[in-house]
């Protein structure tokens, strides 16, 4: 409305004529659709949502007093409603995003009441793990279908959950790779939205969803020999980052490339964690056979992870020179050395700790070249994290204790300090050759 | 994706939503019909979770079996137990296996919670059906009834199971001698 006031006014004095008006708002009225169909969008889930929710919640009204087929109708309203309105969209609004994903979350919402309905008033055994299984595959042809983004999200998180109820809660499997599989076949749909919408919030949840999911599902292929999935854990690290360093993502805005926060925040965390000693001793206690190097899923999984990240290391240094090579980028590598060494050795934990110094203070340079305030302080967070850590089992005086953070804390200040003031001498300097011009 | 794919991709896609819970309903109606009811003695705990409702979990007494060889068993896998009626009219443990019984013998799957080795060693079993879902309005008044399991091993609090081909449904469970299903009426 300011706009529209502004171009009456401009348009009043004589400063510009009629066409370029109608020209000017008609480019504000397409450059204001995206965000505005973004919300209808979100507004149009949400309520898919709520509407399915609503309609469980009225169907099972009185729900004590039905009897067994009654409630068994019941279970299989919205099952049906949400296939109808799917149905809708696909033969008339199958160009509308809010329609399809609309209806394809209310659908995929409504198998999964569907079948915990059936399974509750059956008392039907076993445990949650069937079910989700049933209900992630049943899912799964809706994101295709419908081509529905929102669909693949809550894909994601089903098999996530699925993956854990299998892996870590449940006590009826000891052997469960079906996540994987089920991962797999979520990717073309990922693949197709990162090539045709790169751009869009949807894909962004995406390179978030994705990696969140591994991280939390590799655990599960823990069996005997556990230890070993720290090697697993770094080196999936390691490929997280150099994934998130792929062309197409690296030119994101760090924020949507959860490839690279994970990869570079999990692998801080991971050695913060493995700094401590009991972690080593508990190692060099371990009796590990022969056998079960080569073996267990643990080094499988390993094995498979490191090789895949050197592989897209190497080729993405083939395109750069090696000194663009970043810290995190050799992490997992390193690790690896230091854990054959903390195997027989005590000097792991240390090794650690010089790991995790050279990676802050390596993080606070990169920064300081790129000119980045995030980059600086994501770096002095991990020396920070790294004394404080150190608080717990050295024994400092307290004095000396409190002078460590004060020289942190002045360090953080000091960095950034400086770091603002090239920052406005950069652009002052511009500004002062145009005025001697 | 072209419209003359995606349509038959929808309608098998539909039909795929609708037989899977429906032959889920058609299999435990099979199994109501069919199956050969037992009453197996437990102790019932109440218990509610925000995500599950409310549900009464099963801790089945007498699902322990005596053996001699422990080394044949590891714990979680599935087994087989053959079930028979004792004198008081309840289901025990006949035998356990590997292999499902041949003949008339009527099973449930199950597995193996843990072995016991002792003097006497013994498996420990678990029944894949130790929960009984309970209708809303049980909710409240049901709590103080099943807090604490009774410390009587022979109560008479027992789940009626229906089984089939070995696998169960808990239909009814019996606290007191009163239905858990009579029982809001009696305390509310």
């Amino acid at each position: 409305m300011k706009l529209r006031k502004e171009v009456i006014d401009l348009l009043a004095a004589g400063v510009i004529n009629q066409e370029i008006a109608e020209r000017i708002e008609q480019y504000y009225q397409s450059k204001a659709s995206p965000s505005q169909n973004r919300l209808v969008i979100i507004f149009g889930i949400l309520g898919a949502i709520l509407v399915g929710l609503g309609i469980v919640l009225i169907l099972t009204y009185n729900w004590d007093q039905l009897s067994r087929l009654s409630k068994t109708i019941v279970a299989f309203i919205p099952l049906v409603i949400g296939q109808a309105v799917c149905g809708y969209t696909l033969l008339k609004q199958s160009d509308s995003v809010t329609w399809r994903e609309g209806s394809s979350a209310f659908l995929v919402l409504a198998i999964g009441g569907c079948l915990f309905l059936v399974s509750y008033i059956y008392n039907i055994s076993g445990s949650i793990e069937s079910l989700l299984l049933a209900w992630t595959l049943l899912a799964l042809p809706v994101i295709y279908v419908m081509r529905s983004s929102v669909t693949s999200l809550l894909y994601l998180i089903g098999i996530t959950w699925y993956a854990c109820e299998a892996g870590y809660w449940g006590s009826e499997t000891d052997e469960n790779y079906n996540y994987w599989g089920l991962l797999l076949l979520a990717i073309p749909h990922y693949l197709l939205l990162c090539k045709k919408d790169g751009e869009s919030s949807f894909t962004a949840f995406h390179h978030w969803f994705i990696p969140l999911s591994v991280i939390i599902s590799l655990g599960t292929l823990a069996e005997e020999s556990e230890e070993l999935m720290f090697i697993a854990y770094m080196s999936l690290f390691g490929l997280l980052y150099q994934i998130g360093n792929i062309p197409f993502l690296a030119e994101l805005k760090i924020r949507n490339n959860g490839y690279l926060v994970f990869g570079s925040v999990g692998s801080a965390v991971l050695l913060l964690i493995l700094s401590f000693d009991g972690f080593w001793e508990q190692l060099r206690r371990n009796d590990f056979g022969e056998n079960s190097w080569l073996t267990t899923p643990e080094s499988i999984a390993a094995i498979m992870l490191t090789l895949s990240a050197i592989a897209l290391l190497i080729k993405r240094q083939q395109k750069q020179k090696w000194k663009t090579i970043k810290p995190v980028d050799l992490v997992f590598m390193v690790f690896i050395g230091i854990f054959v060494i903390g195997m027989q050795s005590n000097a792991a934990a240390v090794l650690v700790n010089l790991l995790l110094l050279i990676m802050g203070v390596l993080t606070i340079r990169e920064g300081v070249r790129q000119d980045h305030f995030g980059i600086v302080n994501y770096g002095l967070l991990i020396l920070t994290t790294l004394i404080i850590c150190r608080f717990f089992d050295t024994d400092i005086h307290a004095v000396l204790k409190g002078l460590l953070f004060v020289l942190v804390g002045f360090g953080f200040f000091f960095t950034n300090y400086r770091m603002a003031k090239n920052r406005n001498k950069k652009s002052q300097a511009p500004t002062d050759l145009m005025h001697k011009a | 994706m072209k419209k003359t794919i995606l349509l038959p991709a929808f309608l098998l896609m539909v039909a795929a939503q609708l037989y899977i819970p429906l032959q889920l309903v058609k299999h435990s109606e099979h199994i109501l019909e069919t199956g050969k009811v037992f009453k197996f003695p437990i102790a019932p705990v109440y218990y509610h979770s925000p995500a599950q409702g409310s549900y009464i979990q099963l801790t089945y007494y007498g699902n322990t079996i005596q053996t001699d060889r422990t080394e044949d068993w590891v714990q979680n896998e599935q087994v087989y137990v053959a079930l028979r009626v004792d004198s008081a009219g309840y289901a025990t443990i006949d035998s356990v296996s590997k292999e499902i019984p041949s003949g008339n013998t009527d099973y449930v799957n199950a597995f193996v919670d843990y072995v016991i080795e002792d003097s006497i060693s013994s498996l420990v079993i678990r029944y894949p059906f130790n929960r009984f879902y309970l209708e809303a309005s049980m909710k409240t008044s049901e709590r103080p009834l099943y807090t604490d399991p009774p410390s009587d091993p022979t109560s008479i609090s027992y789940a009626i199971v229906t089984i089939k081909d070995g696998e169960a449904i808990v239909t009814d469970v019996v606290a007191d001698g009163i239905s858990i299903k009579d029982q809001p009426q009696q305390t509310q």
